[in-house]
């Protein structure tokens, strides 16, 4: 039988259903949105760097922040993540492909579906405006009579749809796929925490979609669950998005926390310092991460009582995740460590969380949710843990796993100057922004009055935008440029433990010619160390 | 000084002292963290030819140890939280009327009083003395904040909040809305005026008085404007624009203009030149008759 | 595979757990507002027929998976079928007195509700009308599989009809 003709790139492409070729897909596609939600970023900025500028329309500028924050939670982090977590999940456990390969191409595919749809809006009389978490009854249809917010929730659905596909095959996969010998207490931290947060998406996405098709009912069926007018409640469509919200972000950083819990031993040369209560706190943020929504709606007259309950479980959700911290910084404790690009991005990423987290705790105090919800200290907070933490956790995450995925080194001194540029940008652009919610500036707002001090902070956050996005723009150069003159990798460049480094860089079709046995934690140690493995060191099992 | 920091009631002051509190302890906590970070990687960076330390596994007694401190923090926090709820918040359901209504409308804030005096954008209250008032909204979600006077509180239609609102001394306290409500979101500021009771006093009976008539109030209702503004006092109907019938008492216009000059000519004429998308369509009026209707609605103090 | 396949059905059948509970739970936050009109428009009666013929089908399901016949397929397509059309014709009696989604707090939560679980009842009868067509080796795993889902859309008819109908009419 003759051999069949070769296949153009593109029909590979398009028709694969290998998890590496799928998680490059959902990574490219997270990066292109990326770019797009940067740029949208960038022109809210423009709009603001001075008081009373006419660059955007406020009906623009609108669309713009609107577009932004959900581009960049559902079409830039999620992608990443499960980009990077079908990628490295069957590596990581030692198996050939995820346990439904199809099934993994569907869920890329809806997802780029959904992204494709939310975009349409531009061309089909408006984007989305009413805000990321489009609260009724703006978002009806006597508030915003334009079909954005159709988009917006159809898109959403899709995108969800593309996120619960994900989970499903990450549980099988993580279940029922590991080598012999790797139990569920010597799963790397990144598949653990993997396995963790495909049950929260399960249990949190359905809570948004039941949301989504109420908001279409009102507003292409003229139903009324969120129309004060006919007895509906604004409040329950809060209630139900954040009952999906709030978890949501710990769908979007528990990933993150993954990639530092992989990134940090190897370059400190020593194992996570203590595994267990990093696992076991993960476990408590899920769980508690159903508990604490009632705090994005402080501000609503809901009773004082029903408030103090999430109060409370919202400072205490801050327990589990300082032990995460303190675990991390613990592990530098008495390493060797060296100062890669990645571990540059992993080291910063523990300082900007912990601003992040404590800016956080602060609004768990209702007292101070009460002045500053809503404001741009909502804004620095949510900055400082959505890219401080995440955002430096997957670029930490893109300077390791590079090598792995391309078999070249990306260009260590671009990197450093990618790490600087973002780091200082990020900061200028970001801190200043707690001091402008303290001086009374609310979010959202497409201009502002020329009060004391609120123009010179906004210009020296537009400033730290542009510094962030040039920063920004020197890792996209970095990664094709290293993809086509970058160093070549070996199957270990970092000498690392996990099973992913004991393929090929990058891995042919199956993964392994041989999976490595496994007896502990960090099978590679093992076999480079015969004289003194983990499973025979006390605590290494 | 940041309003938040510059409280001008005991509402305010207690917040800004809890919050000041947590500054404290927040800082306190990062250099903790900053602290093990910063020394490792100075102490213990990687030279040229160092071997891999010796693994270690954790140490369970650190753990419980950072695990029940925090927790006993948290606590702590949580006690003082619950305290300053009790002290700055209003009653769930107040036992007696609001002294005074605010309602938010796309973009405008609007305040009633009990005796039937109606104004906009300009909240006058008693000095020295807590008020109750009630917040509303007559369409999409809107938040009342007065940073320098105290907590903020959503105004949801079909749900009424009431929050104490108190000024130490007699001054004007800006204020802003604190929840994306559309368009002209960014443009629906306000100010509390509180002035001396007897002023306070005089100033509401004078609102809810009803001005001689004018033959502009002829133009006035027959170009409309009667429509989406009251012009009498005491107008309980509901209206899509703020109400005029003491318009030129006013300190600001709509959009942040102050009230002189040209700026109510310039507002009739133009309103979307200074507040794009807001609900008040450009006049396309003859000069004279926008001269016309100004100076009508100068006569309304 | 058979373990696999039925890990990742329940895995799914929890997200959808929780989606009904959310159309449930605002059915229950509107029940106050939406009493009167569900109590004097709902039909006991009849709605216990064709409930009774989606008990069944579960039945009938539950047969076609420990036998091989393929005739236990169609029977939950048809009890399937009638059940959609008694819930059909529940919807044309309503209509006929001008209670529709938009009528107010019980025309939404009652038509929202009922009609998501009947478009999950109508993809299980799709599901059941492609299995019919695969070869029997093939079909074991799907056939057992597919039926944890249509014990689902049950279980969630039984809570519907409970909250919407049993407690409202009883």
């Amino acid at each position: 039988m003759s051999p069949a003709p070769p296949r153009s790139a593109i029909r590979v492409w398009l028709s694969t259903i290998d998890h590496k070729q799928i998680g490059i897909l959902y990574m490219l596609t997270a990066l292109f949105f990326f770019v797009v939600g940067g740029l949208e970023a960038m022109a809210m900025r423009a709009q603001l760097s001075a008081p009373n500028l006419k660059f955007l329309a406020p009906e623009t500028y609108d669309q713009m922040f609107t577009m932004h924050g959900t581009t960049m939670i559902f079409l830039v982090v999620m992608p990443a993540l499960v980009g990077f977590g079908v990628y490295l999940v069957p590596l990581m456990v030692g198996a050939s492909d995820m346990a439904f390969p199809r099934l993994n191409a569907l869920g890329y595919w809806v997802t780029l579906g959904g992204g494709v749809l939310l975009y349409a809006s531009f061309l089909a009389g408006g984007a989305p405006d009413a805000g990321w978490f489009s609260y009724a009854p703006l978002s009806e249809k006597p508030f915003s009579p334009h079909a954005g917010s159709d988009y917006w929730a159809l898109g959403l659905l899709l995108l969800s749809a593309g996120s619960v596909i994900a989970a499903v095959n990450f549980v099988v996969t993580i279940a029922t796929l590991r080598a012999p010998g790797m139990t569920i207490r010597r799963l790397p931290l990144f598949v653990w925490i993997t396995l963790v947060n495909s049950v929260l998406i399960l249990a949190a996405m359905p809570a948004l979609n039941a949301a989504l098709v109420m908001l279409l009912s009102d507003r292409v069926l003229a139903a009324h669950f969120f129309d004060p007018a006919h007895g509906g409640s604004p409040i329950l469509w809060q209630h139900y998005f954040w009952i999906f919200g709030h978890p949501e972000v710990y769908i979007l950083v528990l990933p993150a926390f993954g990639m530092i819990s992989e990134i940090i031993p190897v370059f400190s040369r020593k194992p996570i310092f203590g595994y267990g209560f990093v696992a076991a706190s993960t476990l408590a943020i899920a769980f508690l991460s159903f508990g604490v929504w009632v705090h994005h709606m402080f501000a609503v007259a809901l009773g004082r009582v029903f408030i103090s309950v999430f109060a409370a479980a919202s400072m205490l959700i801050a327990v589990p995740t300082g032990i995460k911290v303190l675990n991390w910084a613990a592990t530098l404790v008495g390493g060797s460590i060296r100062f890669t690009t990645a571990m540059l991005f992993a080291v910063a990423f523990l300082l900007e969380f912990t601003v992040g987290g404590l800016s956080g705790l602060a609004f768990a105090v209702v007292p101070i949710d009460w002045q500053l919800t809503d404001t741009y200290f909502v804004v620095a907070h949510l900055h400082y843990v959505a890219f401080g933490g995440i955002a430096f956790a997957l670029f930490a995450g893109a300077y390791y796993w590079f090598p792995k995925i391309t078999g070249h080194l990306l260009n260590e001194p671009l990197g450093r100057w990618n790490f600087w540029m973002v780091v200082i940008g990020f900061n200028l652009t970001f801190f200043v922004q707690h001091i402008l919610g303290l001086l009374g500036m609310p979010r959202r707002v497409y201009t502002y009055p020329d009060l004391p001090w609120w123009a010179v902070l906004n210009q020296i956050s537009t400033f730290g935008a542009v510094i962030l996005g040039l920063g920004a723009l020197v890792f996209v150069a970095n990664l094709f440029a290293s993809l086509a003159f970058g160093a070549r990798a070996g199957n270990d460049p970092w000498d690392a433990w996990t099973l992913e480094w004991a393929a090929a860089s990058p891995p042919p079709t199956d993964n392994f010619e041989h999976v490595p046995p496994v007896r502990s934690r960090r099978p590679l140690w093992d076999l480079k160390h015969p004289e003194a493995p983990d499973w025979a060191t006390r605590g290494g099992g | 000084m940041a309003p938040v920091f510059h409280p001008q009631s005991p509402e305010a002051h207690a917040i800004a002292t809890i919050f000041l509190y947590f500054l404290v302890l927040a800082a306190m906590i990062f250099l903790v963290v900053a602290g093990m970070v910063g020394y490792s990687i100075v102490r213990y960076r990687a030279r040229p030819g160092d071997a891999d330390p010796r693994p270690t596994f954790g140490h369970r007694r650190i753990e419980i140890t950072w695990t029940v401190v925090p927790l006993v923090i948290v606590v702590v926090i949580f006690a003082f939280t619950l305290r300053t709820m009790a002290g700055v918040d209003a009653p769930r359901e107040p036992d007696r009327p609001p002294d005074l209504t605010i309602t938010g409308h796309q973009w405008w804030w609007e305040a009633r009083y009990p005796n039937g005096a109606m104004t906009a954008r300009e909240i006058h209250i008693p000095a020295g003395r807590r008020v109750l008032a009630r917040i509303e909204s007559a369409d999409v979600i809107h938040d009342f904040w007065a940073p320098e006077l105290g907590r903020k509180m959503d105004a949801v239609p079909g749900r009424a909040g009431y929050i104490w609102l108190r000024a130490d001394t007699p001054g004007t306290y800006a204020g802003t809305c604190s929840e994306f409500c559309g368009v002209q979101h960014a443009g629906m500021r306000f100010g509390v005026i509180a002035e001396p009771q007897a002023d306070f006093d005089a100033w509401v009976a004078q609102q809810a008085e009803t001005r001689a008539a004018d033959p502009g109030e002829r133009l006035f209702r027959e170009r409309k404007c009667g429509e989406c503004h009251a012009i009498s006092a005491k107008d309980d109907k509901t209206y899509t624009g703020p109400p005029l019938a003491h318009i030129a008492g006013r300190r600001f216009l709509g959009g942040n203009l102050p009230n002189r000059e040209g700026n109510l000519m310039l507002w009739i004429t133009s309103p979307q030149s200074i507040l794009p998308g807001n609900r008040m369509p450009d006049s396309r009026l003859p000069a004279d008759e926008v001269q016309e209707l100004t100076r009508f609605l100068e006569t309304r103090r | 595979m058979r373990q696999r396949a039925r890990l990742a059905m329940a895995m799914f059948l929890l997200s959808e757990a929780v989606f009904f509970f959310m159309l449930i739970a605002a059915f229950v936050y509107f029940r106050a507002a939406s009493l009167a009109v569900a109590a004097a428009n709902l039909k006991l009666g009849a709605t216990a027929v064709f409930t009774a013929c989606l008990l069944a089908s579960s039945f009938t399901m539950w047969r076609a998976t420990v036998t091989r016949i393929r005739a236990w397929l169609g029977g939950t397509i048809l009890l399937g079928g009638v059940f959609l059309v008694g819930q059909g014709s529940e919807y044309l009696r309503l209509f006929r007195q001008h209670i529709t989604i938009s009528q107010g707090l019980f025309g939404t939560t009652f038509f929202t509700l009922t009609g998501l679980h009947g478009l999950h009842v109508l993809v299980g009868i799709a599901l059941l009308a492609i299995l019919l067509g695969l070869a029997t080796e093939r079909r074991s795993v799907a056939v057992e599989t597919i039926a944890l889902y249509w014990y689902f859309v049950d279980v969630v008819w039984v809570a519907i009809f409970a909250i919407v109908y049993l407690w409202t009419l009883l």
